[in-house]
């Protein structure tokens, strides 16, 4: 310490006539070593916030946000594209359980971050900007199958990682369920076609129309490759188990929908059923419906049960799409070789089953027909199993994978909707994000679970690709730039906010078109749109910045004994006056702050 | 003048203020001093041009002993009762040298104040003389170990006035007394509302004439508090309404300066080990008084 060399010391009289002639002062307090009296000590550190530990990537939203709210808007996204590739795909398409775990939701309701995070893949747009690998070219190559959000998460992660990828794709376009499952009115194709084509410009290369078909082109991908991910998802729309159900007028949800993009045109005609809960269901009616359909969704729970996301299933009832419940499809009704409506049974909630949801069962006596022109069936998808060797095990229809996707055969990984996990975009960009750190720690011969350790969000499954950057290099971009700020993985709760600081506000909502133009003219373009800039910014007002330090002064302006000096960013601690009161830290808005036991020197 | 204390979004937070301390770090107030933060805050405001004069209370001592200050400006120490009389002497010494600009202070605690120096107090207001007088507010005797004072509120423990024996009488409204010397400025204000608190120091500066301000200052030691919630307590008082935020100007004008949320004042007492005897019946006694006298105030503001 010898900054205390230089701390005025207590002054000395040697004699009464050294001393002034009067009780006068002659110097400041400053040679007093109030530090001494101090048993806990203040130190700043950076938490984690709850919405990051609610997110399957485990997006640092409240970095992007910050930066974001000051109008820089590269270095947000820059911030934001650490974790997930694609904010203007995830800003439109994401269910958002970020929200869900959003702090704010205690005082008037969650920052509407869905919206935020394509506000900002919108600001930065056209302007293609690409993320730049972290690390210099390793020289090993890793193959991808399948080009959904799962494989294009690991492609991107594993580019910036260092590592030459090729993505092998059997359609004629990447980009898998985004593309062929999701309807241009959720994602438009031109913002798809962006963000692939960013991709592509990072590097990562495409062989499209090159599916791999059968397990042996999979072992020799094994052979070529130092690594391989399998992300082929579930594509196969699962039957129906009723009579007649191979008749012409019965189609797969699925099919149905990607017709829009192969071109391939179906005469629906004016009557449509679809049978499913899901958000494959719910996509399939709402493209019906657009389409000029009178659309009712059968579903065999209640309302509670269905799957797919509240908010779909609001807008397909503005739009006018009715939903029939506890129905459950019984046979096919054929006139003259076409399906010409179904004959259902009503159905009563019993017991939970293992899924946790009241089972239907059938109410005896109740059958009622509806009639259609045609009948959509969504209830669920299935993986297409024969390309995969079968040496590598499924169970329950999902393959079996070890930590991170890791399968059997330890150089090739698995993820998306092919493995065990909730079958959602979020979640597929985990798997890809984690399987690209696992397949990255093998190249490396790094031990996975140390490394799994260290990059795990408090105590959950996600992993923090900026966390991993610091276990590899030292450093992160994303991280606090106060190399005094202690990182802590500690999840930001409600309570440990102080809320004296914040007052109650309403989210903003989502811009939306209005339902008339959806249903005419309009049909397919996008249902939300982009913010303006006044709205976002009273969104971006809205965090919390829960965890973090904003430099809102309140540990300066309250420290009674001017211990707390400001720098050109962040505060400096003088830890020779600091009593150790404790205010600063109990007055920190949002939990940025911490008070540790004094260590004792011997 | 309405300062919102929960406008506290990122960036524009309790900026804005003068970066100079004047106030020095080495002191000898106690760890979470209430006290010692508003000095801190004051000096802020009225900056170098100024003269301090402080009675025997706790900033007596926390300024330092012989030949230190923890203040880069003049401070003077005096007797106890004397506050009042001493800030006038002061001020016409400045003004026969032509010093009229500089500023004087006073700065006494509730003893030197509501009890010892009252009458000094009330000459000086009633003189309109042109200073500043400040009573940082820990209502008792906290210096000399926790004695009531006339400022201590009903039912308090101090080491005076035992649990079984609680202060007897209400805390005396000093406020009224100083307004009603229908002086040019009087105002409450508390460190938990800096911008508050140094917003009024700002406007009293501009003032002719003599100005009160009050202002509330927890002590750890003599509230019985963790000294990491010693700005928690006193925003409390406001919250509660058991130290209402106001400002009286020439007497007559009140304004309401910090909307309070009204919360029970339960809220306030429970956090404080002096008020932890209090049973039920005193408990909804001080409710009854704290609102009476926050609807008083309302009214004022309203009919002003």
């Amino acid at each position: 310490m010898s900054q205390e060399q230089n701390r005025p010391k207590p002054i000395k009289y040697n004699s009464a006539t050294e001393m002034p002639y009067c009780d006068l002062s002659q110097a400041t307090m400053e040679w007093n070593q109030t530090g001494t009296w101090r048993y806990l000590r203040p130190s700043y550190v950076e938490r984690t916030p709850s919405c990051q530990a609610a997110c399957p990537t485990s997006n640092d939203i409240e970095k992007w946000i910050k930066l974001f709210e000051k109008g820089e808007i590269e270095a947000a996204w820059g911030a934001a594209t650490i974790e997930n590739p694609f904010p203007a795909i995830m800003g439109r398409v994401c269910f958002h359980p970020c929200m869900d775990g959003c702090n704010r939701g205690e005082l008037g309701g969650s920052v509407n971050i869905n919206m935020l995070e394509r506000a900002l893949g919108d600001a930065v747009g056209e302007k293609l900007p690409v993320a730049t690998p972290f690390f210099e070219k390793s020289g090993k190559s890793v193959a991808i199958i399948g080009s959904g959000p799962a494989g294009l998460a690991c492609a991107y992660h594993l580019t910036r990682l260092g590592h030459k990828v090729t993505v092998f794709e059997r359609e004629k376009k990447a980009g898998g369920m985004l593309r062929y499952g999701i309807p241009a009115y959720r994602l438009s194709k031109d913002v798809l076609d962006r963000e692939i084509e960013r991709l592509s410009r990072m590097g990562v290369e495409f062989k499209l129309d090159s599916g791999v078909r059968d397990a042996t082109k999979m072992q020799e991908l094994k052979q070529d490759y130092n690594a391989v991910f399998v992300a082929i998802g579930a594509q196969k729309s699962r039957p129906l188990g009723i009579p007649d159900e191979k008749t012409t007028g019965v189609m797969s949800g699925l099919d149905f929908l990607r017709s829009f993009e192969t071109g391939r045109k179906h005469n629906i005609g004016n009557r449509v059923l679809v049978i499913g809960g899901g958000n494959t269901a719910v996509d399939a009616a709402r493209t019906a419906k657009r389409l000029g359909a009178e659309v009712t969704i059968l579903y065999r729970r209640s309302r509670a049960e269905m799957p797919a996301s509240e908010e779909e299933i609001q807008a397909a009832e503005d739009e006018g799409v009715r939903i029939e419940m506890l129905i459950a499809p019984k046979r096919v009704i054929v006139k003259s070789g076409h399906a010409a409506g179904l004959e259902c049974q009503r159905m009563e909630l019993g017991e939970p089953d293992e899924s946790g949801r009241r089972r239907p069962v059938p109410v005896e006596g109740s059958e009622i027909t509806f009639e259609s022109t045609t009948i959509l069936s969504a209830i669920g998808e299935q993986i297409e199993t024969n390309i995969i060797p079968s040496s590598l095990r499924f169970d329950n229809g999902a393959l079996v994978t070890k930590s991170c996707g890791q399968t059997e055969w330890n150089s090739v990984f698995a993820g998306g909707d092919i493995i065990e996990q909730p079958r959602t975009v979020v979640d597929a960009l985990c798997a890809g994000k984690k399987s690209s750190i696992a397949i990255d720690c093998l190249l490396h011969g790094d031990n996975l679970d140390k490394v799994l350790d260290k990059i795990q969000i408090g105590d959950t499954e996600y992993v923090s690709m900026a966390r991993y950057l610091q276990h590899r290099t030292g450093n992160s971009p994303i991280l606090s730039t106060n190399s005094e700020t202690e990182l802590l993985n500690e999840i930001v709760r409600f309570e440990d906010l102080n809320a004296a600081y914040f007052t109650k506000s309403s989210p903003n909502e989502s811009p939306t078109l209005p339902v008339k133009d959806r249903l005419n003219g309009k049909s397919f373009e996008e249902v939300h749109t982009s913010p303006s800039e006044e709205l976002r910014n009273d969104e971006l007002s809205r965090c919390f910045h829960c965890g973090r330090c904003t430099e809102c002064d309140n540990c300066f302006i309250y420290c009674p004994d001017v211990a707390i000096a400001k720098k050109q960013s962040g505060f400096d601690i003088d830890l020779y006056y600091c009593k150790g009161c404790g205010v600063c830290s109990f007055e920190c808005p949002r939990a940025a702050m911490k008070m540790s036991e004094e260590p004792t020197e011997l | 003048m309405r300062t919102d204390p929960h406008l506290f979004k990122q960036g524009e937070a309790i900026q804005n203020y003068e970066q100079k301390e004047l106030m020095t770090s080495g002191h000898l107030a106690c760890p979470g001093c209430g006290g010692a933060l508003a000095m801190r805050m004051a000096l802020k405001e009225l900056g170098e041009d100024l003269v301090v004069v402080i009675p025997a209370c706790c900033w007596a001592v926390i300024p330092g002993p012989f030949p230190y200050s923890n203040m880069k400006v003049p401070l003077m120490h005096t007797a106890f009762e004397t506050t009042g009389a001493v800030i006038s002497g002061v001020r016409a010494a400045l003004d026969i040298q032509g010093k009229t600009e500089t500023q004087v202070m006073g700065w006494a605690g509730d003893g030197g104040t509501f009890d010892i120096g009252l009458q000094a107090l009330s000459a000086a207001a009633e003189r309109n003389e042109n200073v500043i007088y400040v009573c940082y507010d820990n209502e008792a005797y906290m210096n000399t170990g926790i004695q009531r004072s006339s400022a201590t509120p009903e039912y308090t423990w101090t080491t005076t006035t035992p649990t079984e024996f609680p202060e007897a009488s209400p805390k005396k409204n000093i406020d009224r007394i100083m307004a009603a010397h229908a002086i040019p400025y009087m105002a409450t204000t508390s460190p938990a509302y800096p911008h508050d608190l140094m917003a009024k120091f700002k406007k009293a500066k501009e003032i002719k004439g003599f100005r009160f301000i009050h202002i509330l200052a927890s002590c750890t030691a003599g509230w019985k508090i963790d000294s990491a919630r010693s700005i928690e307590v006193m925003r409390l008082a406001t919250e509660t309404n058991a130290f209402p935020i106001y400002e009286v100007e020439d007497g007559e004008k009140y304004t309401i300066n910090i909307e309070p949320k009204g919360l029970p004042i339960n809220d306030y007492l429970k956090l404080q080990g002096r008020f932890r005897h209090m049973n039920d019946q005193q408990r909804e006694s001080t409710q009854r008084s704290v609102t009476k006298n926050w609807e008083w105030i309302k009214k004022q503001a309203s009919n002003s």
